[in-house]
């Protein structure tokens, strides 16, 4: 079948052109924001409560927020974020098509590719984290209220319908009805329909009414959270992006009446919507923030503790810190951090605990190293913050919760938790499960709590500490078998340098059921604490290949000292040692 | 067809009228959430909705009688929520009697009835309106919070300022002078910091900080009067606790009388002393005391086990502005081996209540926490061991009539704070607490955040934020020491 051919419909020219977009928008967001989707899913949790359905629809905007809130829990699916985000778009594409149709030319794809337009605005907003889905839902149900606005032929009940529908667009879509009267007011100023200047003030009227009502009840105080897309967007940056799709909307709608007698044939219109797509696809590529992206990636392996795929994907080019927290903590899940932690590009102790940003995602990294480490305080705490800081609740920190008040015996808060998560559709089954550990019994038919509970707290001695070394060393006391706080502990002396708290550490407590033998890079330390005393390396309990690279690294050292690229020879061979570590990284 | 219709209208109705029968009776208590059992309560208080612990069947309908009179309740969405209007009118025929409840649920087939339980309505009224904030019980950060005002009458909450309204500050600290809604005082820190001070028609924001004291105004007590309010400054820092999550403490603090008129700072070396730490101020009803908790310096947070607050008052005279010399102790914390925060006086100068734990001045997060009520005349403690529960009691505050307390209480899950009022007789006897009215009482489950600083106000708060807001972006009102 000849796409161009006169005999090929119109209407199926339109099925094909939104199909096309449909697919190649979903190829795009699956293939290169498939973990976004997955990071955005903890971001809301929505319950199957009557009370969380009322209380939701009872807040301006509520109902997109619900529908939102609804499809949002279901990004955790692998491709459901990706097919339903094109679906959504196309959506609003389809039904603004058709709305231009209304006005121009239907046997021509120029209010196809003008209705593409917004949606690119859209798609850039989609791929923004601080950006809310409710907003393009709103969108959505500002089209179809214009549809309805439209299409009624009765001059009179266009009047009501413009209280109507406003009102009702705040109530259910909120900030959107600022687009809508904006939208009616080009749309009326155009086509000069008869009573089109009663229609405008009635517009403006009603328009400055939801505008300024919220004011004086105080349930804003910005009117760009009133009546501006900064509505659907996290209200303390910056919201500027948010506007494109609105502008371009008012701009397809102004275009749709200069045009509306135009003709174009369809291959024209398809080249430019395929340049446009292109260009706005091309465009997202060459901006992406691929540390960003990266992030995302990497919280999803966090989160399900694959370990391999974050050593495995680990950005050598890029390191930044979090990634570095993450990555260290993936290697010593794997109890390797004391024997690889050196063949990455480490820098100081905050490589394996940073100082939280204040951001959700930091908080997140925060939480589940600690947790790991055993230092449940501060695996709490983490959590806590990351809740709180989560305006629409969070199902993996809750999860979190749970797990950290079971282990130290706050049942009743974790029972609350629990009770929420319960009521979610994914979370409800591990939620239940949890269950048989409301008490000290169950705790100990658990091995994961048992253990984590021992290091918490054992024979009176609590390993919580504002000092998160201290924290480190009891529970090494507390629970020996756990090597997750030896490997850290070791880790942060050795990243920071400090060979004589090494010293301490490993006179105290190596040789003990603490500390039965040494990793590499500790045999490594233990070398450049006893330089001198080559005769004591193995009793003190290096093994004989670290001493044999130690004699090649020695030797390197005095021969290739005088090289101008000395730090890039040494690192050749030696870059993945402790004492390149010490004597070159600065 | 009208006959035929009538019959499938009357089958309707028969399957859907409610089976009242009781075919057992089980000699066992009911146990019920919220417990709002055997207690005592305001003729004005709203609805007592309640669910029933599923071990005990599925709540049907309870049955409530008094005076002759019986209303049955039927069950719905698995509680039993009463109408308002006509739980209004129940209590106030009530007045001054007992309700029998009998509670009905459905368990093996059968309508099972369990023990009677009473409700004592009490002849006083319950001030309409708490206000309190809400906060989740955190650490360091915040999101959202406000402060709230609840009718308690019925279920409306209503903002007297959220933080949405402020770019997210935080708001705390709220105090009422004599529980009128037209006289407060707040604070707000972050954006737009400052001391929100609202007396009858003037609304003014302060800035407190100046060089002569530790900080800004921390916790506030009005005097009678409206002229003066006591503040305590307060240098604050707060660490990680074993068992209690967190442990907050003052490295110092003093206590000040502020005079509203002339935005002065009374110089008052007795409450100031850099040997000791004072704070929570509190004007008695009359005026003439000042209360305060007062604790000798100690290093922290390494001695904080040891550091205790005494109980104490000085005479303070209004006309001049000035305290008296005689610190007179009324509660001695090292022999007590307890430290006394949060001094209230009853509103008839009788009792005085005030919280109790082993140390430190931040019970909120002290398990041991509880409520301790003194008879001023007599001096001395009256237990209230039925009112106190495992779990902290902190935060509490008198009605204007003096015949109810509302107290913050951790007893439910050990986290959340929840609000609890309890009727304290004329001779000082406090009965069963019982939790906050709740419309649904899943809300206590889906509730995450605390109740905060609860106080009684006579009447409803004005919500005057977008003013408070559009004062807040001009300059604040400078403080100093006289």
């Amino acid at each position: 079948m000849d796409f161009f051919s006169v005999n090929m419909t119109i209407r199926v020219q339109k099925l094909l052109f939104w199909g096309i977009i449909f697919v190649v928008f979903f190829l795009f967001l699956q293939g290169q924001y498939a973990y976004l989707f997955y990071y955005q899913e903890q971001l809301r949790m929505f319950l199957f409560s009557k009370e969380y359905a009322l209380d939701s629809l009872a807040r301006v905007g509520g109902m997109a927020d619900y529908i939102a809130g609804f499809f949002q829990q279901f990004y955790g699916l692998p491709g459901f974020g990706a097919v339903f985000t094109s679906l959504l778009l196309v959506a609003c594409g389809v039904l603004l098509q058709k709305l231009l149709s209304m006005r121009m030319s239907k046997a021509s794809l120029l209010p196809d590719v003008l209705a593409f337009m917004p949606l690119c605005g859209l798609l850039i907003l989609h791929l923004d984290v601080n950006y809310q889905i409710t907003g393009t839902l709103a969108f959505f149900f500002c089209l179809v209220c214009w549809r309805i606005y439209i299409a009624s032929a009765n001059r009179w009940l266009s009047f009501s319908e413009i209280i109507g529908l406003t009102s009702l667009l705040y109530g259910i879509g909120g900030a959107v009805f600022m687009l809508f009267v904006c939208g009616l007011l080009v749309y009326e100023c155009t086509m000069r329909r008869k009573y089109w200047i009663p229609a405008m003030g009635l517009l403006m009227l009603t328009g400055a009414f939801w505008l300024y009502f919220p004011l004086t009840q105080a349930w804003q105080s910005e009117m760009r959270l009133i009546a501006l897309p900064d509505a659907y967007y996290e209200y303390l940056l910056d919201a500027k992006k948010c506007y494109w799709a609105w502008g371009l909307t008012l701009l397809v709608i102004l275009l749709a009446n200069l045009f509306r007698n135009r003709a174009v044939s369809s291959w024209k219109m398809v080249v430019a919507a395929f340049l446009l797509m292109a260009g706005v696809l091309g465009k997202i590529w060459a901006d992406k923030d691929s540390i960003l992206l990266y992030a995302y990636e990497r919280d999803y392996y966090l989160r399900h503790q694959q370990w391999e795929k974050i050593i495995a994907t680990f950005p050598s080019e890029h390191p930044t810190v979090p990634t570095l927290n993450v990555l260290n903590l993936a290697l010593a899940c794997r109890h390797e951090l004391g024997d690889k932690m050196f063949s990455y590009p480490q820098n100081g102790s905050q490589t394996l605990v940073s100082s939280w940003n204040g951001s959700l995602i930091d908080a997140m990294i925060c939480s589940d190293i600690f947790y790991q480490v055993g230092d449940i305080a501060s695996a709490q705490k983490f959590a806590f913050e990351g809740l709180i800081t989560s305006t629409r609740s969070n199902p993996r920190l809750l999860q979190r919760l749970v797990e950290t008040n079971i282990i130290c015996g706050a049942y009743p808060v974790a029972a609350k938790y629990i009770a929420l998560l319960e009521k979610t559709l994914f979370y409800k089954d591990w939620a239940r499960g949890q269950r048989a550990y409301l008490s000290d019994d169950g705790v100990r038919q658990c091995v994961e709590y048992q253990s984590k509970r021992k290091g918490w707290h054992n024979k009176e001695k609590y390993a919580v500490s504002v000092d998160f070394l201290k924290t480190l060393e009891q529970l090494l006391v507390n629970n020996p078998e756990a090597d997750m706080a030896l490997q850290y502990l070791s880790g942060f002396y050795l990243l920071n340098r400090s060979l004589s708290k090494f010293k301490q550490l490993y006179d105290t407590y190596f040789h003990t059921e603490v500390w039965r033998e040494l990793t590499v890079h500790q045999q490594e330390a233990v070398i450049a604490l006893a330089q001198d005393n080559p005769g004591e390396w193995a009793r003190m309990g290096v093994g004989w290949e670290v001493e044999q690279h130690y004699g090649a690294f020695s030797q390197d050292m005095a021969d290739k000292h005088n090289f101008l690229n000395f730090a890039e020879e040494m690192a050749q061979d030696y870059g993945n040692t402790y004492w390149f570590y010490l004597l070159f990284k600065k | 067809m009208k006959k035929i219709l009538s019959f499938i209208l009357a089958v309707c109705l028969t399957a859907c009228s409610l089976n009242t029968t009781v075919d057992e009776t089980k000699n066992e208590a009911v146990r019920l959430f919220p417990d709002y059992t055997d207690i005592t309560i305001p003729y004005n208080i709203a609805p007592l909705n309640f669910s029933v612990s599923p071990e005990q069947g599925e709540v049907r309908f309870a049955v409530l009688e008094v005076d002759g009179g019986r209303w049955v309740v039927e069950a719905s969405d698995g509680q039993i929520a009463f109408p308002v209007k006509k739980w209004h009118a129940w209590l106030e025929r009530a007045k001054g009697k007992t309700i029998r409840v009998t509670v009905v649920c459905r368990r093996e087939d059968k309508n099972i009835a369990y023990l009677p339980y009473s409700l004592h309505v009490a002849a006083e009224p319950i001030d309409r309106y708490i206000a309190y904030r809400l906060i989740e019980p955190g650490y360091e950060v915040w999101n959202r919070m406000g402060i709230y005002q609840r009718d308690l009458e019925t279920f409306k909450q209503t903002p007297i300022l959220e933080n949405k309204i402020t770019e997210n500050n935080c708001v705390n600290c709220h105090s009422f002078c004599n529980r009128s809604p037209e006289q407060y005082v707040f604070h707000m820190r972050a954006s737009f910091g400052g001391t929100v001070l609202k007396n009858g028609d003037m609304l003014e924001i302060l800035d407190t900080k100046t060089k002569q004291t530790l900080s800004s105004f921390t916790y506030p007590y009005w005097h009678p009067s409206g002229r003066f309010i006591a503040f305590s400054i307060n240098k604050t820092t707060q660490g990680f606790h074993p068992t209690q999550r967190v442990e907050v403490y003052d490295v110092a603090s003093d206590g000040i009388v502020y005079d509203i008129k002339k935005h002065k700072i009374l110089s008052v070396p007795q409450t100031s002393s850099a040997h000791s730490f004072e704070t929570f101020p509190s004007f008695s009803p009359d005026g003439k005391y000042l209360y305060f908790c007062s604790a000798p310096a100690k290093a922290v947070p390494d001695s904080i086990s040891e550091l205790r607050y005494n109980l104490c008052r000085l005479a303070f005279d209004a006309e001049t502005g000035t305290l008296g010399n005689n610190v007179d102790t009324l509660f001695y914390a090292d022999q007590e081996k307890r430290s006394f925060s949060f001094p209230r006086v009853s509103p008839d100068g009788r009792f005085l209540m005030g919280t109790v734990s082993a140390y430190g001045t931040f019970p909120i997060w002290h398990k041991d926490a509880d409520l301790y009520l003194m008879d001023l005349q007599a001096r001395r403690e009256i237990p209230i061991l039925g009112v106190n529960s495992l779990d902290t009691e902190s935060y509490h505050s008198w009605s204007s009539n003096g015949r109810w307390v509302v107290f913050s209480s951790r007893r439910l899950d050990g986290l959340y704070t929840r609000l609890f009022f309890s009727y304290v007789s004329a001779p000082g006897e406090m009965e069963k607490p019982f939790l906050l009215p709740l419309l649904q009482a899943s809300e206590n489950t889906s509730c995450m955040k605390s109740f905060n600083i609860p106080e009684f106000v006579t009447g409803k708060v004005k919500n005057e934020s977008m003013v408070i807001r559009a004062l807040a972006e001009q300059d604040r009102v400078g403080v100093s020491v006289e």
